[in-house]
């Protein structure tokens, strides 16, 4: 217990006496997190879009006049069996007509009689909502090969631009966190190398009377982590301001759509706050641990 | 105790050699000093006793064991057996006397109550008993060295490694160093020191092992000679 104190004490100790480098590895992880959180803040709104269209979107199966009622019900479980299939409705060729007509305002009752005196043309159809967007092609083709079935649609080209716009955000977020996770951690590797540059006689003088690579480098790691851990906080605490000034700026447009499906902030600051300390634990852990492995391996 | 069988060092993109086919025995309790120019080896040599490397050729023993085929933790405790004691003390200047003697027992994760015990005892056994509290930056090259020495044989090693110990001290302090080092050499320690100080060698009747360039030159008792 005493000893853990020790590490602590003396991580800040460090972080104090090389106020210039700790500064620098605090700054760069801040600079990598806000740029993340602006990314991920993006990805979480995109995928907050995605969902609510994935909810709102409808697949219609129609099926054909000429078969039997049976086989009408076999698909409907047929369908209601098909994996990622959330909710299935049956839309009777009445119904189908009501709902039509009803597109047609004032003018419905005459729509409606012209249709009772011709007989319904409307097919019977299933109205199917999907719990992934990501699943509707499939769900498309199995369900279009049922015999009976005579079209599926469903908004194919939105929900495919839709889909390869958020694999795009994932992707190029992806890439641009790995690069600036690098940046982090090189920056903190540097920073603990230059403490264990001031402190090499204590690491010499450990080493010699036999203690754990573990004890040597504990102090270091604790430092590192401390450092990724502030610059974690500093950016929870930027990123809550300016996500807070952005809804308040965009609550003055209330006309901006935007506004409307912008993720709410407590939702965005929680999962970025508990992101933000593991990466910035992480990142400190492993590029002082990088840093004081690489020490001890070339000097003993 | 320490035996080197045919013993090469060359370093990483140098042909020459650092040590070259030493072969040599140093036995349980004896004190040997180490001389030679510099570039001799002498360092190389203690260095490979502390196993900060391997030899490129060759091996050593201690205690009939092959340092080579030692894991990482039984390099750690191996070197818990080992005491070393610098040129340059490596004290740590903003730690007191007491805290940079203890530092060797805390790292062994000993209790508080049996450091203060022991750390008191061997600044006795130094000669600084009284000056716990003082910090190195207040004290003389003399006392530095003797700060380190009680660090180094406060875990009571077997062997006692010692770099140019008198190296930065005047003859009156240097030969207070060395009757100290001669009286845990008493106790058992075996030492091996490396040194330049022709008046200490010839001062005090020990072995004397002779490195020029990588080579042996020379090995008996007593005076200094190259």
């Amino acid at each position: 217990m005493r000893t853990f104190f020790n590490f602590f004490r003396d991580a800040y100790h460090n972080i104090k006496r090389n106020t210039l480098m700790s500064t620098a590895s605090i700054a760069s992880v801040v600079a990598a997190l806000i740029i993340m959180g602006i990314i991920l803040i993006l990805a979480i709104n995109v995928n907050y879009v995605v969902k609510q269209v994935e909810e709102s979107l409808e697949m219609k199966i129609y099926l054909s006049d000429n078969i039997a009622d049976e086989r009408v019900s076999e698909i409907g479980e047929f369908i209601k069996a098909t994996p990622h299939v959330a909710t299935v409705e049956y839309l009777s060729k009445e119904k189908a007509l009501e709902e039509f007509a009803s597109w047609f305002g004032e003018n419905e009752d005459k729509l409606l009689q012209g249709y009772a005196q011709n007989g319904n043309p409307l097919p019977r159809s299933y109205v199917v909502k999907v719990d992934d967007a990501a699943y509707l092609e499939n769900i498309y083709d199995t369900v279009m090969a049922q015999e009976g079935v005579t079209d599926v649609v469903y908004g194919k080209e939105y929900v495919d631009v839709l889909l390869r716009f958020n694999r795009a955000i994932n992707m190029v977020s992806f890439v641009i966190v790995v690069i600036l996770s690098l940046v982090s951690l090189f920056t903190i590797y540097n920073t603990i190398k230059l403490t264990i540059y001031a402190r090499r006689d204590d690491v010499e003088i450990m080493k010699y009377v036999g203690a754990s690579n573990a004890y040597i480098q504990m102090p270091f790691i604790i430092e590192g982590s401390v450092l990724g851990l502030i610059g974690a906080g500093a950016a929870i605490l930027l990123i809550r301001g300016a996500y807070t000034m952005i809804l308040g700026m965009m609550q003055v447009n209330a006309a901006l759509p935007l506004s409307t499906t912008l993720a709410p902030f407590g939702m965005v600051i929680y999962q970025i706050a508990i992101y933000f300390l593991i990466y910035g634990f992480v990142i400190g852990a492993a590029g002082s641990l990088i840093s004081v492995s690489k020490f001890l391996r070339t000097s003993r | 105790m320490i035996k080197f069988e045919n013993v090469s060092k060359t370093y990483d993109g140098n042909e020459l050699f650092a040590l070259k086919n030493i072969q040599l025995h140093i036995e349980k309790g004896e004190f040997v000093f180490l001389v030679g120019p510099s570039g001799a080896g002498k360092s190389t040599f203690l260095r490979l006793i502390l196993k900060d490397f391997d030899p490129s050729d060759g091996k050593i023993l201690l205690n009939e064991i092959n340092t080579k085929t030692l894991k990482k933790a039984e390099v750690q405790r191996l070197r818990r057996r080992m005491g070393v004691v610098f040129q340059d003390f490596k004290l740590l200047e903003g730690k007191t006397v007491f805290e940079n003697v203890a530092f060797a027992m805390e790292v062994l994760r000993r209790d508080s109550k049996t450091i203060r015990k022991r750390v008191l005892q061997v600044l006795e056994i130094v000669g600084l008993d009284g000056m716990a509290e003082r910090y190195p930056v207040a004290m003389s090259g003399g006392e530095r060295q003797r700060v380190a020495i009680a660090r180094a044989i406060i875990n009571g090693p077997d062997i006692l490694i010692c770099d140019e110990p008198t190296g930065n001290l005047d003859p009156r302090t240097s030969f207070g160093i060395m009757k100290l080092l001669e009286n845990i050499n008493k106790f058992g320690t075996t030492i091996v020191m490396a040194t330049h100080d022709k008046q200490v060698v010839d001062a005090f009747n020990k072995r004397v092992i002779i490195l020029d360039r990588g080579l042996v030159k020379g090995d008996r008792q007593g005076g200094y000679f190259y």
